[in-house]
């Protein structure tokens, strides 16, 4: 019973990054509820030790928000995400879930567009982990001579769909070339960007939405994560191919959809498979067709 | 990959290297004179990717072996089913010759939420404890199908309530659990350099006598691996950090040789995590430590002549 007290206690003053007060011992002993004596210098070095492993998992995870924030904010961040949102994951490469939603509340400049780069961090992520998908293009020949309503199609490994107020994909690629342009590109520069960036995409949005038109309301742009081999790709995608794969990606495993029923559930008439399947399979976004029993 | 395929002479041991991500390119493409290599398995704990197609292609090439770190075998609160079958999964898919974890918690209840710690966390050496910790070897040794290997923590805080030496806890944990040790010489250092500030009122140790010490008081039937590092100096009152982020320490190398004379041809492992140096450099650690177990066997060998 004792061990589990101190277990307990040691790991929320670990997270808590907070420094505990000094006793009059300088010998830096602190005398907790659950009667523990901790070594304040030996505690620091466990706080310490979590808010860089949890930084470096999260700069891995979050490669491109991390570029963007920068270095001493996204550390900061990081250690207040710690304090709100344990670690409840063994795997240093699945925790983060949150993290997004987490910026999004945060006090940083553009959390919104930051916010939603770090969702599709995580998407990319998350993706690059998923099972591996054999690519059977031999299965394609079913499309030629079998009935839609009797093949259903695979997607690529760890593939998942994404919507944001803003153009991530233009965003993104552009803060990339102007700094990969200009070597000296300083954090200052690319935070000034962004909040261009913001300002153009996200702000008159909010401003429009305020006027009520419900044109506005509607302004969102869809992306598609896929692996075509190890490393994500993301694309933006329109409205009714973001419906298209929404019936695959969001099917239960007791369902499986024919393309036939899912051309049949598909309510934007713009969405046509003829163009989207060699696309698809040339871009290794589609993996397999396989017969539906 | 290439592989020299200089085999290690009988009854010499097993010497190898941690594969860290920075090495990965070279790893695969210089020959290298070690005989296994040792991988983080919660690296390698996606369920597809590139990560194991890299697996995959070293283990084609040099034994693995698969140092878990997030087991967390002291923790009062269970690890979940599904760690321990993803660490049994990588170990069915690539037959690691060791399997370890450390001797510490990282599991707890906070605010009623399983919360893991993210680290090697200390545990007190006594009763309740080594109850926790036979209880989680027996049980990770039953879905792993196979013993284990155990490795004594570098602490930077003492939990009250130890009634035993470390030593003596860990030979109890072996006596009842049959899995081995994983004796870390760097860390036993580390630990006699930092006595004196963990404990307030502890003498100051000399390191190499303290290793010496807690080294003898280990039969050497429990021993099953030796790793090998070197740390960051730090300044007085400091505590020393195990950071892995310097070559082998020469104390480090003086208790090797003794640790050899005194375990046997035990596998041993360099490692080597921050501020990593070139692959050859880390190769060149490994030669070294092929060379004074040379030094060890062949005077043993000469001296029973």
């Amino acid at each position: 019973m004792m061990l589990k007290k101190q277990q307990s206690h040691l790991l929320s003053l670990i997270f808590s990054q907070q420094i505990q007060p000094k006793s009059d011992d300088n010998n830096v002993a602190i005398e907790s509820a659950c009667d523990m004596r901790l070594n304040q210098q030996g505690l620091q070095i466990y706080q310490q030790s979590l808010l860089a492993n949890a930084t470096r998992a999260l700069t891995i995870t979050f490669a491109t928000s991390a570029s963007l924030i920068g270095e001493v904010l996204f550390r900061d961040l990081v250690k207040s995400y710690l304090q709100r949102q344990f670690k409840n994951q063994y795997d240093w490469g699945e925790w983060g879930e949150k993290f997004a939603t987490f910026i999004s509340n945060s006090h940083v400049a553009n959390s919104r567009l930051l916010a939603d780069i770090a969702a599709l961090d995580f998407a990319c992520h998350q993706c690059e982990r998923a099972k591996n998908q054999v690519l059977d293009l031999a299965s394609m020949q079913l499309l030629a001579n079998t009935d839609a309503y009797q093949l259903s199609i695979i997607l690529s490994s760890g593939a998942r769909l994404l919507k944001s107020r803003f153009p991530l994909d233009e965003i993104i690629s552009e803060i990339k070339s102007i700094s990969a342009f200009n070597n000296s590109y300083s954090l200052k520069n690319i935070t000034k960007l962004i909040t261009c960036m913001s300002a153009k995409y996200g702000d008159n949005v909010v401003q429009k939405d305020r006027q009520s038109s419900t044109e506005n309301l509607a302004k969102e742009y869809y992306f598609i994560v896929w692996r075509p081999e190890f490393q994500a790709q993301y694309k933006q995608i329109d409205l009714s191919e973001y419906q298209w794969l929404s019936l695959w990606l969001m099917k239960t495993p007791s369902k499986t959809l024919s393309i036939g029923q899912a051309l049949d559930e598909m309510s934007s008439k713009n969405f046509s498979i003829i163009d989207w399947l060699p696309k698809a399979i040339e871009q290794q976004l589609l993996s397999a067709i396989k017969l539906r029993h | 990959m290439l592989c020299l395929n200089k085999q290690t002479p009988i009854d010499f041991p097993l010497i190898g290297v941690g594969l860290r991500h920075g090495h990965y390119n070279e790893a695969l493409n210089t020959p290298a004179n070690i005989d296994f290599i040792e991988v983080h398995a919660e690296n390698f704990f996606s369920a597809g990717g590139a990560s194991h197609s890299l697996l995959t292609d070293i283990k084609q090439h040099y034994d693995i072996s698969l140092h878990a770190t997030s087991l967390g075998l002291g923790s009062n609160l269970l690890a979940p089913q599904k760690q321990l079958q993803q660490l049994a999964n990588l170990a069915s898919i690539y037959q690691p010759i060791m399997i370890s974890d450390h001797a510490c918690f990282s599991w707890a209840d906070v605010n009623s939420q399983a919360v893991h710690g993210g680290d090697l966390l200390p545990i007190p050496f006594n009763d309740e404890s080594l109850q926790v910790m036979v209880n989680n070897v027996l049980r990770a040794q039953s879905i792993l199908k196979r013993t284990i290997l155990v490795e004594n923590l570098s602490a930077y805080m003492a939990l009250p309530g130890s009634i035993y030496t470390e030593t003596e806890f860990l030979v109890k944990l072996c006596e009842l659990t049959d899995c081995k040790l994983l004796v870390d010489i760097n860390n036993i250092v580390v630990n006699a350099i930092n006595h004196s500030l963990i404990y307030p009122r502890g003498e100051t140790v000399l390191p190499i006598d303290y290793a010496k010490n807690w080294l003898n008081n280990i039969p050497a039937k429990y021993v099953g691996e030796l790793h090998l590092a070197g740390c960051t100096r730090v300044a007085e009152e400091q505590l020393m950090i195990d950071d892995h982020a310097q070559p082998v320490s020469a104390d480090v190398w003086t208790l090797y040789r003794y640790a050899l004379a005194r375990f046997g041809a035990v596998a041993t492992l360099i490692e080597w995590d921050e501020n990593l140096p070139s692959w050859q450099t880390l190769l060149a650690e490994a030669d070294k430590a092929k060379e004074i177990a040379k030094a060890v066997f062949t005077a043993k060998v000469e001296a029973t002549k």
